[in-house]
């Protein structure tokens, strides 16, 4: 080695001891992120898994996202021998226990969202005292308080109450009872100012432990809290006197102590124990942080706060330690807020600036490697190098002087290599390449510009080994060199060399080996060639690495997974490369990369690769065809996981031999074992927390959550959703599936937005599905339904349609028999009348014809003129006869038809012409027959005829008459001829017969035509519409 | 010999001037009543060779009087002597066993005319009362073995449609009196189709 050359600069630091075990890591949540104080009295979780907190000014619901605070205020009372603190219960039938001011016992049911004091238990007048804590089961109520225990039964409705006082042996230990614990014996431990009393499940005083009968109370052990482990031993915690144990197999409590310098106070006062499912002890003390004890390894915790750590304590003060139905622990600080602890936070270890000491370099980590001893390297950027032993508990950095003076950034150091002989490598940005001995940690040598080893230029970006004592590497500004470790280079290859040994650019990014005779070679911008390391020959495999990221892309890294070469570029996405295919892909943020700058690609054995990203770090299990890459191949996690940060580093990627990954980035470096990644013990379950309706919040807005059905008007058709995940520990990378059955069936994807809108739904039911979960693609999450009744408005039901159909028809036969009973009623006053006129009128009629003919037969004879008058009488009583017969034809409606009218007129010619020896003829047009006239047209068609029949018969003296009646469209025509006198049509006039038949033709829209001459008779022709 | 005659008129003036002016005229009316409710016992007794039967009478109508008249006494020729001769209670009174109908607005002179041709067969018949009668036949037919002949059916076609008797002679190119003995056969198989059974049978003996 030259020595003399070589000035080493050593900053040792002291060991500092951190527990082997990976300290528990904490989520916090204060008065900044909602909470209504940062005094949290107690916690609860209900059926939904929502936490609510209680505050001494109000109760807070919990999402995993969001705060939503009731107005209720608690106790908050500490004192180093007691405390009265509010207290919070969950209860069956989504009912919310609650001690709240004063010591006041409510009900809070979550459905109806309302406070329900309680003053008296079932039937007992019993007015309760001020409560200090509560139990409930199905069978019993316990009540804790001054002034004794009270117990109700659930079935009897009965309150007893049990004082110092009440005769039973055992006694009870004091009336002050200050906490009920449920043992798995379904014991009822009361622990009071004076060591507790126990109780059988039927509520009878059975033991009685830590009891001291000192008058001045000085030997009192007063109780606050007590929890049983696994194993079934008793952790009690006391005010003052320390943490008491009984063993399962003992029947008495011994105050705890362990082996090892590590104790808990006999002072401390203790405010709260939960033993979890991991066979942790949980102590949470007032003033003295928190203790785990591991039942198992009997190694003892203690945390307590730091406020350079985001991760640690917020608050030394712990008033309550309460599990969630996710295995995650929930404690309430006096002071601040919430912490939360989740196994999976420990999901990643981490070295950070919170758990090294203040001196070692630990962020802008560039490169890491781990050595043949379990040593730890990790280069810096600008920091040096630091070095942490296999047990993680001391740490060195190192700074490695300049070569030549005036170097400035010599300190970066941004490759690492561990070769056999357990040298370790260390390239560096500018400062040339150096070999440590890792167990000395001395400088053995050292390569740069102008050395007499020298080394062509002064960045090595890369390393990969060849053999025991050689390595590639890849420089800024040199291309590729093999080094020997001891004989320095002894083959470069560079952009100026011969074909099939020239590189396309001197910038080498990144080197991968593909086979014992092949490596990879990835250039700063022109993509990746292949070297064959036996016969140095440089293979040109022409994957259009420009075409597909464009020209300017950066590479920063690759990965070999066969048969696939992973190129991770600057903002550009990834690229694979096909060996076997020569097929390229290009993957992007499009495809659900969760960023397109890929720092480091590291492969894992069961096909899977890890990422290291601007965007936290990402798992990717590419499907079979990489075309088909989505989202749901993604897998992220960001610094709520524990990540160091979401920003990591070229070059700093490693996989150690027992297959530890180690990413490293802006803030530290994160460490992990990809088999032993822990998810929740449940599955992630969604909830709906609020809804909105025509974008105004539901009335009870809170209580949304626990809802299963929703009724709304059809006016109510724009709803809108919002959801959160709870049991999932990273909000930031949930994703959200929902859909709405019966309007759609295809689950939507959300994303990480927590919002769904509906406008415009139809009437109908629906059911709103919401799931979600820490995996995109990950459908097996439980599904939350939230069913929705639109009612349609009453006149779109089918009772509505029923009742307007009924009324339609209804209304028509209304109608119907109206219009009937009309006719009807028609019908009967024709027939009135036609009856009158046959009865009465007809008769008497008759009477005159008769009274007249025998008038004259009584006669003397020689009264002509009598005679003559009677005969008169006669005539006019036949003549009214007939026009009363023609009154009553025309109103009878069985006459209605043509054919009926033209009946009677062949009926009349005949009586009249017959009479008369008129020859006469008749024409009538067969088709008319079923033709239809009214009373009006009947009577003026028959009456019109009659006339001009009449005239002809009286005034004529005709032989020969021709009648003919036809139909034309709707015009009735009748024409009648004969041979007669004749008349002048112009001296006609005055006469009432042709004006008669003018008249009635007109109302018809007739005409009346005559024609006549003097001795050759006459035509006479009418035309009416009919 | 006279021809003895039988008057049911509710109206009583007009009864009276009948009476008076058949006896006047060489009729002998036997009785005259203005209700038929003892038509039976009154046919019975006097064997009349002619009824005059008003229809509308208070109690018993002259339809339900026709009925009793032919069951007592089937050789009266009973007359509806009648204001309207489309009436509905006409036809029904023809299909009890009427023999014809006198329309009340006949002039006294032609009155006894009237009431010869009538008892000589001629038997008067409205438009209306020949579309009925035929109606009638149309639906009974599949029943009744009393069927109208085709010349029948013609003649009340004919009669249908308003033609006079002569008329029809003159369409049919068949006598004046042929018809007129068509038509009184129709109305007997009228009465056999359509009285009540005990006329019905009673009747029926006179056809064949």
């Amino acid at each position: 080695m030259q020595s003399r050359i070589i000035i080493l600069l050593m900053i040792l630091l002291p060991c500092f001891a951190v527990a082997q075990q990976t300290p528990f890591s904490f989520r916090k949540l204060g008065i900044n992120d909602g909470l209504s104080q940062s005094s949290v009295i107690d916690i609860a979780t209900d059926s939904l898994g929502f936490v609510w907190f209680a505050t001494q000014d109000g109760l807070n619901r919990f999402d995993g996202k969001e705060v939503v605070v009731y107005r209720k205020t608690f106790d908050d009372v500490t004192t180093p021998v007691s405390s009265r603190l509010g207290k919070l219960v969950c209860g069956e039938d989504h009912i919310i226990w609650l001690i709240s001011t004063g010591g006041r016992l409510e009900k809070f049911n979550l459905i109806r969202e309302q406070f329900e004091a309680i003053h008296r238990l079932g039937n007992d007048s019993t007015l309760l005292p001020a409560v200090n804590c509560i139990y409930n089961d199905k069978a019993l109520l316990l009540l804790g308080t001054a002034q004794g225990i009270y117990l109700y039964h659930h079935r009897t409705k009965q309150l007893n109450h049990i004082t110092v006082d009440t005769l039973a042996e055992p006694h009870l230990n004091s009336n002050n009872i200050q906490a009920i614990h449920k043992d798995h014996f379904q014991h009822y431990w009361l622990l009071t100012d004076n060591g507790i009393t126990v109780l059988d499940t039927a509520g009878k005083i059975i033991q009685s432990f830590l009891y001291s009968n000192d008058p001045d109370k000085t030997t009192w052990i007063s109780c606050s809290a007590m929890a049983q482990d696994n194993e079934g031993n008793y952790w009690l915690g006391t005010y003052g006197k320390g943490v008491f144990y009984k063993s399962k197999e003992v029947n008495s409590f011994i105050t705890f102590k362990i082996t090892g310098n590590k104790q808990i106070p006999q002072n401390t006062v203790t405010e709260a124990v939960l033993a979890d499912d991991n066979g942790n002890v949980w102590i949470g003390t007032y003033g003295d942080g928190l203790y785990v004890l591991n039942a198992a390894t009997h190694k003892l915790q203690h945390y307590t706060a730091d406020y350079n750590n985001p991760f640690s304590l917020s608050y030394n003060d712990i008033l309550s330690i309460k599990k969630d139905n996710y295995g995650g622990i929930w404690l309430g600080t006096d002071g601040g807020g919430v912490n939360h602890y989740d196994k999976r936070f420990n999901n990643f270890d981490l070295l950070n600036k919170s758990n090294v000491p203040e001196n070692i370099a630990i962020q802008q980590v560039r490169s890491v490697t781990t050595d043949s001893s379990g040593g730890l390297w990790i280069g810096t950027s600008n920091l040096g190098l630091t070095y942490t032993n296999a047990a993680r508990d001391s740490f060195v950095t190192f700074h490695f002087p300049p070569y030549q003076a005036g170097l400035s950034n010599y300190d970066r150091i941004v490759s690492l290599l561990c070769d056999n002989d357990g040298d370790v490598w260390v390239g560096t940005q500018g400062n040339g390449l150096l070999i440590l001995n890792h167990q000395t940690q001395q400088i053995k040598n050292r390569f740069y510009p102008g050395a007499a080893a020298a080394l062509p230029d002064h960045t090595i970006w890369c390393m990969l080994p060849h053999s025991a004592t050689q390595v590639w590497i890849g420089t800024r500004n040199a291309g590729l060199c093999l080094m020997d470790k001891n004989k320095g280079v002894i083959k470069q290859f560079t952009n100026t060399g011969n074909e099939g040994e020239r590189l396309p650019e001197n910038n080498v990014r990144a080197l991968v080996r593909m086979d014992d005779s092949t490596v990879c070679i990835g250039f700063d911008k022109a993509g990746v060639q292949l070297l064959n390391t036996r016969t140095f020959k440089i293979i040109n495999p022409n994957i259009p690495f420009g075409q597909l990221a464009g020209e300017q892309a950066v590479l920063k890294t690759l990965c070999y997974q066969p048969p696939y070469i992973w190129i991770g570029t600057l903002g550009r996405g990834l690229i694979a490369w096909n060996e076997k295919t020569n097929n390229t892909y290009w993957i992007t943020e499009k495809q659900g990369l969760p960023n397109n700058t890929i720092y480091s690609i590291i492969p894992e054995k069961k096909g899977m690769l890890w990422m290291s990203t601007n965007n936290g770090l990402c798992s990717f299990l590419p499907p079979v065809n990489l075309h088909h890459t989505t989202a749901s191949n993604f897998s992220r996690y960001t610094a709520e996981d524990g990540l160091q940060s979401n920003e990591f580093n070229t070059g700093a990627h490693y996989m150690s031999g027992d297959s530890v990954f180690y990413v490293g980035g802006i803030s530290g470096l994160s460490m992990f074992k990809p088999s032993k990644l822990l998810n929740a013990s449940l599955p992630a379950k969604a909830a709906i927390t609020h809804i909105q309706v025509n974008n105004q919040p539901m009335e009870s807005d809170t209580a949304d959550v626990y809802k299963k059905i929703l009724h709304l008007s059809y006016q109510q058709n724009s709803l809108s959703f919002s959801f959160a995940a709870l049991g999932l520990v990273s909000q930031s990378r949930v994703h959200y599936y929902y859909r709405l059955l019966n309007y759609g069936t295809k689950w939507i994807d959300a994303g990480n937005r927590n919002y769904a809108a509906y406008t415009n739904l139809p009437p109908g039911s629906y059911t709103m599905q919401v799931k979600a979960t820490n995996n995109a693609g990950n459908t097996n999450a439980p599904i939350t339904e939230l069913n929705i009744i639109i009612h349609p408005p009453f006149w779109r039901t089918w009772w509505f349609a029923a009742l307007c159909t009924f009324a339609v028809i209804g209304l028509l036969y209304a109608l119907y028999r109206y219009r009937i009973s009309q006719l009807l009623h028609v019908q009967q006053t024709r027939n009135r009348i036609a009856s009158d006129l046959h009865d009465d009128i007809g008769s008497t009629l008759t009477n005159i014809s008769l009274l007249a003919e025998l008038s004259r037969k009584k006669l003397p004879p020689g009264n002509e003129e009598a005679t003559l008058f009677l005969k008169r009488i006669s005539e006019e009583v036949q003549q009214f006869s007939q026009a009363l017969d023609d009154i009553v034809w025309s109103i009878n409606t069985s006459n209605d038809t043509l054919e009926q009218t033209a009946a009677r007129m062949r009926r009349y010619a005949g009586e009249i012409f017959e009479g008369a020896n008129i020859n006469y003829s008749l024409f009538m047009d067969e088709p008319f027959a079923q033709h239809k006239l009214n009373m009006e047209q009947r009577r003026d068609c028959f009456l019109m005829y009659k006339e001009v029949i009449n005239n002809i018969y009286k005034h004529a003296n005709a032989t020969e008459v021709n009648i003919r009646v036809t139909m034309n469209k709707n015009h009735l025509n009748i024409i009648i001829q004969d041979n007669g006198n004749g008349f002048d049509t112009n001296s006609i006039t005055h006469r009432n017969g042709v004006k008669n038949i003018r008249r009635r033709a007109a109302k018809w829209n007739g005409t009346v035509l005559i024609e006549s001459v003097k001795g050759k008779g006459t035509t006479v022709q009418i035309s009416m519409v009919a | 010999m006279p021809a003895s005659i039988v008057l049911f008129e509710d109206n009583d003036r007009l009864r009276e001037s009948l009476t008076y002016l058949l006896n006047m005229n060489g009729y002998t009316v036997m009785g005259s009543y203005g209700q038929c409710s003892e038509a039976s016992l009154i046919a019975r007794v006097y064997k009349p060779d002619v009824v005059l039967m008003d229809i509308d009478m208070p109690g018993i109508s002259g339809i339900a009087g026709v009925q009793m008249i032919k069951e007592s006494n089937p050789d009266t020729a009973v007359i509806m002597y009648t204001v309207f001769e489309d009436d509905e209670k006409l036809f029904q009174c023809l299909c009890a066993g009427a023999n014809g109908y006198l329309l009340k607005k006949t002039p006294p002179a032609k009155l006894f005319d009237a009431i010869n041709e009538v008892l000589e067969g001629g038997a008067p018949m409205s438009p209306i009362i020949a579309q009925k009668v035929l109606s009638t036949f149309r639906t009974k037919q599949e029943v009744n073995k009393y069927n109208l002949s085709l010349r029948e059916k013609e003649v009340l076609q004919w009669l249908s449609k308003g033609y006079s008797i002569k008329m029809i002679a003159t369409e049919m190119d068949i006598a004046f009196d042929t018809v007129r003995s068509h038509l009184k056969n129709i109305y007997q198989k009228l009465h056999v189709n359509c009285g009540k059974e005990a006329i019905a049978k009673a009747l029926s003996e006179r056809i064949v």
